[in-house]
Formats: structure tokens, C-alpha cells, sequence
């Protein structure tokens, strides 16, 4: 009895400690997570109660220092720049181990390894469109360079130092919530982060949708709807700018220069519908940056300003820092598991970026000999295909092999055995970000830049995504220059058989747009078009560019009394919405007011009497956001057709459509009976809008305010865990406006630089540590969402001495 | 009754001990071989094991919230549908106190009757 009874309750307790120790569906081993030794308790940290550290690291050259200021900031004081780099990994992986890793796996395709198979179509498309591949590349290109390819090895050796010190109970929160364990930090892992920037920003062209479009429409349709030229004015670099390229540069130019981009040459015998597009990033995504000269300031030297606008996320895609060697001295945001700071100052100059937006993909139509795809037409011969096998591990399951075709353009993303519809239609895509680049040289340069010369030296390594980097110095120059790999592209779907429409010629890196000191006394740039027709290299109009905020920017930039660093606040914050001010009186002088209901009177009368501000407390920009909504469903409903993506003109054109043509047939709606005029559509789209706010909240009275119901929320990287999102963000402001926060995303670090006293503020919406359980995880958010500053502690050593959260003396 | 109090506070030590060397699961072998040291039966037994490993737990994880002022406790909360931090703690105590109880009562079956407690 008693021995039954022991081996029943052994039996039990061996059962329950197993079943705890084990992860079963998506809850985490329990035992294991809960145990206040080894489990999430573990997380729980207070960084305010840290006392200053002895730290022993044998990759050190020389002995360091780290302080932890009141945000967490980390300043690091390092005798060389190998132990700078060293312990930027090091100071880094421990606040963001979790997310580095993440987002890796995610550009690697590797998030099947983590989640399992709902992961597999996700890790395909990454490497069918050859991210890992152009990684690959650019990694040989960082490891050739003398300078570079040692600093990033002290990187990834500090975030392994770091890895190496961690025990099962010091992971990272998500790790124990997922059940698995960081791996060794690589080169490559850098060089993919790099290339999944490029992946976010420079993948607007258009080329299958507007193929689509042609096949259907027509080329007259096409150009009046995405027309090369429009009224905008705000270039990035300014109206009547001399580009001052010498004849020898231009000659490199392999001969002729066609006067417009290649649009529509190269399609013709291919007008077709293609159902595959890639999803791009959404419309009026963008960034701004600016720079003032010192004559228009109060201190009489420069300011600049930047706020890049990317997806909210917690932990948040940038990790501020301060970088200090006998070298450098460099101040701002980084990207967590690379080296270096993007967009910061030091002691000399600062700098800023915002997203080009230039074309830089092409799709070729590619002819194979037969099912075994193993050949494939150019210029009349049969050239190998190139098959490269994918391997997936699966968690739970048996390893996927995917056969990816490359050709002499690059990967075959859309082959029949990818995609929610099989289609016999081979296209291989051609992108810059599949070539070599060190873009991690230019950033290094750039830390250390004394002046104009040093940026524009820094500039010419810089490769993908093309951006715009704004400059100024303490001397007193600003200037702004589009950078990137630029080869001439098409626009349309380019057929791969003809060698001649591969990529031949590319514009020289010392001709991309670029202005030094402008009349106008400041640069700025908002994702615009770069150039008015003067400049000589054509560019494709047809990607997207943001017309709104430019706009903007250089209104309030252009004004005669002196410009301080409040100034430059109130305008990060800018609420005015260009595009509403140009639409709405338009429709208010279209619509027919006759047979409207009493609330969609009153609906009218609001927007009547509104100044097209989205500012948070107000509801009118919910009236005109729904309305414009349904105005571009009903207006280009041509463009609605789910066999073949379309992409819709783009609002400045809407406007421009809306004001000088009264009578196209495009006003038609297709689904309906009756022919509908400008006047109906712009009538039935208000009326449809207010159907649906009906439903909703019932009458006008009970319309929440903008910034509750936009609804802001700033999601955790793991889409399972949004217990660690901050979903309550009240703001002002939307796409298109300077201070462009939607629903889910918006300024992502918002920096204002004082180059006369030095002075850098700063906020971005998150905070330090990747660590839901530290205070530090989101602190600066509410902040953000004012549109207040932090004083960056970019000051002397001996302050940062003397007032500090902890600090951490580091030696060999 | 104090063999009792001295057999959880053994627990609670060892265990405490033995987790900082060693994985969560440690807890079960502690609470087996303190409650057969002490020779301890029946639901006593059980209590024990329960006590020692479950007090130590929602002791640790409490001065843990307080010290983080519920940041991290908060939000873990919210992931497993509950209304209030507190809750993960009494979770973290019926964790371990279960498996501590189990286990010590499985060490009880071994105790022999001429050895019955006399205090």
C-alpha cells in the first residue's frame, strides 16, 4: 500500500515538474518562467538602485568607461575606436539583445526557426527577394575594406562578450516567453540589418502596377494620371540650383542621356495583367529634414533638425547613444546591432537623413526553355539559370526546401510556386540592394566629419537605401545631398530577353543631387521629388514621392524674423494638413448641398468653418479623413481590380484632377448604373463616409476627439505579445503633415541640433532598454507625444561625472 | 509542530541554495529529501513541501514586484488575461508550492511507521 502509494505520488510529481518544464501551444514551460529565480521575475529591474561597476573584459584593449545617464543613455568612453566599437555592441546587446536577434532572423527568413510554420510565407518572400543574398555581397565588399571590416569585428565581438556572460536566467524576457536562446552575434547579421533597411525604404517603384495600369488603360491614360511633370515647386534642392557638373563627368555617362526615363519603351509586346506584387511600405510614409543657415538664426549659427518616420515599434527601432574615442565624439541614434550613429552631431557638424525614394528596382519578364527552368532567353541564346536552395528549419516540423532561379538580373521572386495564385509569369527582380555597398564607411566617416568636405567624402561610399542627408557645420555651411546607387530603371515591367534593358548606365556619385549654401538660406527634404526639370539625368517620377510636407517645411522655413531652437519645436510638431487645405475647398465648392441630411449639413458647416489642423483635441479631421477616404474608393474604382494591382494617383494629382478636370469619364463609378459626375461622386463619397461614422458613434455629438480616434499605438516587435504595446497614444497630426503620426506610425526619433552652443534635443517614442520590465522600456513616449525635448547630456566629461544613473569601469 | 516549522525553513533555505546552482526543478529533489530528513507523513508532509517551496516563491517574487513597482508584473499580467499583478504572484506560490507538496509527499511514503514523529 505505502510502496503504491510512493509510486504514485513519485509518479505525479515527476509528471508535474515535466509538464512544467515543457512549453505547450504558445504558453511558455510554466515552471520554469514563473520561478522567481530563473523566470520572468528575473526581468524585473531598477536601473535607479544599479551601484557603479567594476567590469573585467578581455577584448578591451585599454581600460573604458560607461556612464548611464538619468534616460539610460550610455556615454562611452573609450582609448581607441576598436574598443569603442567593441563596447557600443557590448553597451547595446544589453539593452536590445532580443530585438537585434529578431529582426535578423526576420531579414534572414529565419522567423520559422522561432515560430513555426505560420512564419514560412514570410521567411520566403525575404529571401526570394534575395535579401540575404545581397547581405552576402555587401559583407564582402565591408571585409576588403582595411578600415572598416576590423571595427566591425570589435561589434559583434562585444556582442558576444555580453551573450557569453548570459546565464538562463539572464535572457531577455521573450526568450523565456518563446522558449529558445540567443545565438552567436556575425558580420553578416550587420550587413543583413543593413539590407532590411533598404528593404523598408527603398522599395517604391511601381513597375508591375503600372504595367497593369498601361495594359489596360493605355499610355495617355497613364501619363495624364501619373503625369512626369506637375505645379509642385518644392524641390529638395532648390529651383534655378546650378548643378555645376563639369563635361568630363558627364561623358562618363556611356554617350547619349535620354531626356526622359525610359517609361514605356520597353513593354510593348507585353501588356498584360500581373497578379503578384510585393506589399509595399503605405503612401505618404516619410521623413523631414532641415538645416538653417546662421544668418536666419538667433545664435547666429546653423540649427538642424531631422525626424525620420518609420513603424512604431517597442523596443523602438533606434537606441540613443554617445560614442566618445580620441577620434570621435559623436552623439544620436543608432540602429541597435550595428556599429556607428545614423543621424546625430559631433563636435563639429551634425547631420540628418530622410528617405529619397527613388527607383532603384526593375522587373524583368524572363523566357524559360522548358518546365526544368534550368535556361533562359537573352539576345537570342540560352544562358544557365542559377538555382539556389533555401533551407527552412522549421520548428515542430520537418526543414522546407525552397528552389529559388536566379538570373543574370537576380532572384525569380514570382515563378508559380510562390504567391496566392499559380502563374506561369517568370519575373526576376533587379535591385541595388542585392549589389555590394559598404553603407557601415559612410556612417564611420561621418561620426568623425570635421566639415563640408569630410560629408560629401563620407557620402560617396553610401550606396542603399538612396537618402537625403542634411548637413551643418559649426562653420557655418548646411547642405543636403541625395545619395545612392542611381542606375537608370524603368517603370513598367521591362522584358529580360533583351540585354539592352539591363542596367548600363548609372548616374556618378559626384552628380546625385546635391546644394551647398542656397540663396534661400536652408535645406530641407520630405521624401519630395529631388530635382526640377533642369537636372540632366532623367528620373523616374512614377515611385512616390510626398509633396505635402515639403511644402510645408519650406513655408514655415522661408519666413524673415530669426529662427531659434522653440521655433524649430513648434514646427517638428506642425499640425497643418497641406493636403486637406488644397482638397477640402475644392470639394466644398463642388459638392450640391440640395437633398442632404441635417447631420451631413452640419458635417459641411464643421468642415466649413475648420483650418485644416489635425490637432488631437478636435474632430474635423475625422470628417475629412473619412470623406477623402470614399472619394478615392468611388473616384478610382478603375484602379480596384483584384486580378490586377493597380496603384492609385496620388492625392497631389487628385487635387490637381479635381480642380482642372470637370468632365472626365474616370468620375464614373463602374459599380453603379447611372453615369456619375464630379459633382455626384464628390456628393455620394461624403454620404457614404457619413453611413459609416453613423454606424459607428450614431450622431456628430458623440464623435470622439482626432487623436482618440486615429488611436496611435506603438506595437511590440512580437505580434503575439501585445501585452508589452503602448495602445493609448493620444496625438495630433497624420500622414502628409510635418509631425506625421498615424495609427501606427510616425516620427520614430525626433532630433533638433543648436550648432552654436552644441545643444541637441532630442525624444523618440520608446526608451532605452528593450526590457518590458525595466522603466526605461517606454518612458520617453509620453513625452513624444506632446512634442517635447529632452536635453541630450552631449556635454563634458566631467558632468557626466558628476551626474549619473551608474557607471561602469571597464578594463582589459 | 516546531519540526514542522523547521522542516519549511529547511526547505525554503536549501531550496534557495540549490536554485542558484541549479535549474527550476531543483525544488523537487529539496522538498523529497528535507521531508524524508525530517521524517514527515501524510498531509503534514504534503503542507510542508507546499509551504517551504511556496512561501520561498511568493516571498522572492513579492520583495521582486516591490522593488520594480509592478512595471514588469503589470505587463506580464496583461499577457496572461489577468486584472491584477498581484495574482501572478499567488500563481508563482501555487507553482512551486505544488510541486514542493507533491514532491514531499512522495518522500513521505517512505517513512517508515516505527518512525512516527513524537513531538
Amino acid at each position: 500500500m505505502r510502496f503504491i502509494g510512493f509510486i504514485l505520488s513519485t509518479l505525479i510529481a515527476v509528471s508535474l515538474v515535466y509538464a512544467l518544464d515543457h512549453p505547450w501551444g504558445t504558453a511558455p514551460a510554466m515552471g520554469a518562467f514563473f520561478d522567481p529565480m530563473h523566470g520572468f521575475w528575473q526581468n524585473a529591474v531598477d536601473e535607479r538602485a544599479m551601484p557603479d561597476i567594476d567590469l573585467a573584459l578581455s577584448g578591451l584593449h585599454d581600460k573604458a568607461t560607461v556612464y548611464y545617464d538619468e534616460r539610460l543613455v550610455p556615454h562611452i568612453y573609450a582609448a581607441n575606436d576598436s574598443d569603442l566599437y567593441y563596447l557600443q555592441g557590448y553597451v547595446t546587446a544589453q539593452h536590445r539583445l532580443w530585438q537585434m536577434e529578431i529582426q535578423t532572423h526576420s531579414a534572414a527568413g529565419r522567423l520559422t526557426e522561432i515560430a513555426g510554420d505560420k512564419a514560412l510565407d514570410a521567411d520566403r518572400m525575404q529571401r526570394r527577394i534575395g535579401l540575404g543574398y545581397g547581405a552576402a555581397k555587401s559583407l564582402e565588399t565591408i571585409q576588403k575594406d582595411d578600415t572598416t571590416s576590423p571595427l566591425l569585428r570589435a561589434y559583434c565581438d562585444g556582442v558576444n562578450a555580453y551573450i557569453s556572460t548570459l546565464q538562463a536566467k539572464d535572457y531577455p524576457l521573450e526568450y523565456k516567453l518563446i522558449g529558445y536562446k540567443p545565438e552567436p552575434w556575425t558580420p553578416l547579421k550587420v550587413a543583413l540589418l543593413l539590407k532590411s533597411m533598404a528593404n523598408m525604404l527603398s522599395v517604391y517603384e511601381y513597375d508591375i502596377e503600372n504595367t497593369n495600369f498601361i495594359a489596360q488603360y493605355g499610355e495617355e491614360q497613364f501619363n495624364y494620371l501619373y503625369p512626369e511633370t506637375d505645379s509642385f515647386k518644392d524641390y529638395v534642392i532648390p529651383t534655378g540650383t546650378r548643378w555645376g557638373f563639369s563635361p568630363e563627368s558627364m561623358t562618363g555617362f556611356s554617350g547619349d542621356i535620354p531626356q526622359v526615363s525610359p517609361v514605356i519603351d520597353s513593354i510593348t509586346d507585353i501588356r498584360e495583367a500581373y497578379q503578384h506584387v510585393i506589399e509595399k511600405p503605405r503612401e505618404l510614409n516619410g521623413s523631414n529634414n532641415w538645416a538653417v543657415a546662421g544668418y536666419k538664426t538667433k545664435s547666429g549659427k546653423p540649427l538642424l533638425c531631422n525626424d525620420p518616420h518609420l513603424e512604431l515599434k517597442l523596443p523602438a527601432i533606434w537606441y540613443e547613444m554617445h560614442l566618445v574615442s580620441p577620434h570621435m565624439n559623436v552623439y544620436g541614434a543608432t540602429l541597435p546591432g550595428a556599429p556607428c550613429v545614423i543621424s546625430g552631431c559631433n563636435d563639429s557638424i551634425a547631420w540628418g537623413l530622410t528617405n529619397g525614394g527613388r527607383d532603384v528596382r526593375d522587373w524583368y519578364k524572363i523566357k524559360f526553355k522548358d518546365e526544368s527552368h534550368a535556361e533562359y532567353l537573352v539576345d537570342g541564346k540560352w544562358l544557365k539559370t542559377d538555382k539556389h536552395l533555401e533551407r527552412y528549419k522549421i520548428k515542430g516540423k520537418l526543414d522546407y526546401i525552397d528552389t529559388v532561379l536566379y538570373t543574370r538580373y537576380g532572384p525569380v521572386v514570382f515563378d508559380g510556386s510562390y504567391g496566392r495564385v499559380p502563374s506561369k509569369k517568370y519575373l526576376s527582380l533587379k535591385w541595388t540592394a542585392h549589389q555590394g555597398s559598404n553603407e557601415f564607411k559612410t556612417f564611420y566617416l561621418l561620426n568623425a566629419a570635421r566639415d563640408y568636405d569630410d560629408y560629401i567624402h563620407a557620402l560617396d561610399q553610401y550606396s542603399c537605401p538612396t537618402q537625403n542627408f542634411v548637413f551643418a557645420s559649426r562653420s557655418g555651411d548646411i547642405a543636403i545631398k541625395q545619395q545612392g546607387s542611381h542606375p537608370i530603371t524603368h517603370s513598367t515591367v521591362t522584358d529580360g530577353s533583351a540585354s539592352i534593358n539591363d542596367w548600363t548606365r548609372y548616374i556618378p556619385t559626384e552628380n546625385n543631387p546635391h546644394v551647398k549654401n542656397p540663396d534661400q538660406g536652408f535645406v530641407s527634404s520630405a521624401n519630395q521629388f529631388p530635382v526640377d526639370e533642369t537636372y540632366p539625368y532623367p528620373i523616374s517620377r512614377v515611385g512616390i514621392y510626398e509633396d505635402f510636407r515639403a511644402m510645408r517645411i519650406n513655408k514655415l522655413l522661408a519666413r524673415d524674423a530669426p529662427m531659434d531652437v522653440a521655433y524649430m519645436i513648434k514646427m517638428q510638431s506642425d499640425n497643418y494638413g497641406t493636403e486637406a487645405s488644397m482638397t477640402l475647398p475644392l470639394l466644398l465648392s463642388i459638392i450640391d448641398r440640395s437633398k442632404l441630411k441635417a447631420d451631413e449639413l452640419l458635417a459641411l458647416k464643421l468642415l466649413d468653418q475648420w483650418d485644416y489642423l489635425y490637432n488631437a483635441t478636435i474632430s474635423q479631421p475625422i470628417l475629412y479623413e473619412a470623406w477623402e477616404k470614399q472619394l478615392d474608393t468611388l473616384l478610382w474604382d478603375e484602379m480596384l481590380d483584384p486580378n490586377a494591382p493597380m496603384r492609385m494617383p496620388n492625392k497631389y494629382r487628385r487635387a490637381s484632377f479635381l480642380a482642372t478636370d470637370s468632365t472626365s469619364p474616370l468620375y464614373d463609378n463602374h459599380l453603379t448604373d447611372p453615369v456619375e459626375t464630379r459633382a455626384d461622386i464628390v456628393k455620394m463619397s461624403l454620404v457614404h463616409a457619413m453611413a459609416k461614422l453613423r454606424v459607428v458613434y450614431g450622431t456628430l455629438a458623440a464623435l470622439p476627439d482626432w487623436g482618440h480616434y486615429k488611436h496611435t499605438m506603438v506595437h511590440h516587435l512580437s505580434p503575439t505579445l501585445d501585452a508589452f504595446s503602448r495602445m493609448d497614444v493620444s496625438t495630433g497630426g497624420y500622414r502628409g503633415i510635418i509631425n506625421a503620426t498615424s495609427e501606427r506610425h510616425g516620427p520614430s526619433w525626433r532630433m533638433i541640433v543648436d550648432l552654436g552652443d552644441m545643444h541637441a534635443y532630442c525624444v523618440y517614442p520608446g526608451g532605452e532598454s528593450g526590457n518590458p520590465g525595466s522603466r526605461y522600456y517606454d518612458d520617453m513616449i509620453d513625452k513624444w507625444a506632446k512634442g517635447e525635448y529632452y536635453t541630450a547630456r552631449y556635454e563634458h566629461r566631467t558632468k557626466l561625472a558628476a551626474k549619473h544613473l551608474y557607471q561602469v569601469n571597464i578594463h582589459p | 509542530m516546531m519540526k514542522t516549522i523547521y522542516a519549511i525553513i529547511s526547505i525554503a533555505l536549501l531550496a534557495a541554495l540549490a536554485e542558484s546552482l541549479m535549474p527550476w526543478w531543483v525544488i523537487a529533489p529539496v522538498a523529497f529529501t528535507v521531508t524524508y530528513f525530517f521524517q514527515l507523513r501524510g498531509w503534514r508532509a504534503f503542507l510542508t513541501g507546499m509551504l517551504g517551496i511556496g512561501l520561498l516563491w511568493i516571498g522572492l517574487s513579492a520583495y521582486i514586484d516591490h522593488t520594480n513597482t509592478h512595471i514588469l508584473s503589470a505587463r506580464v499580467a496583461t499577457l496572461f488575461y489577468l486584472t491584477e499583478p498581484i495574482w501572478l504572484i499567488v500563481i508563482t506560490g501555487l507553482i512551486g508550492g505544488l510541486v514542493g507538496g507533491i514532491s514531499a509527499l512522495a518522500a513521505s511514503y517512505l517513512v517508515t511507521e516505527h518512525k512516527v514523529n513524537s513531538l
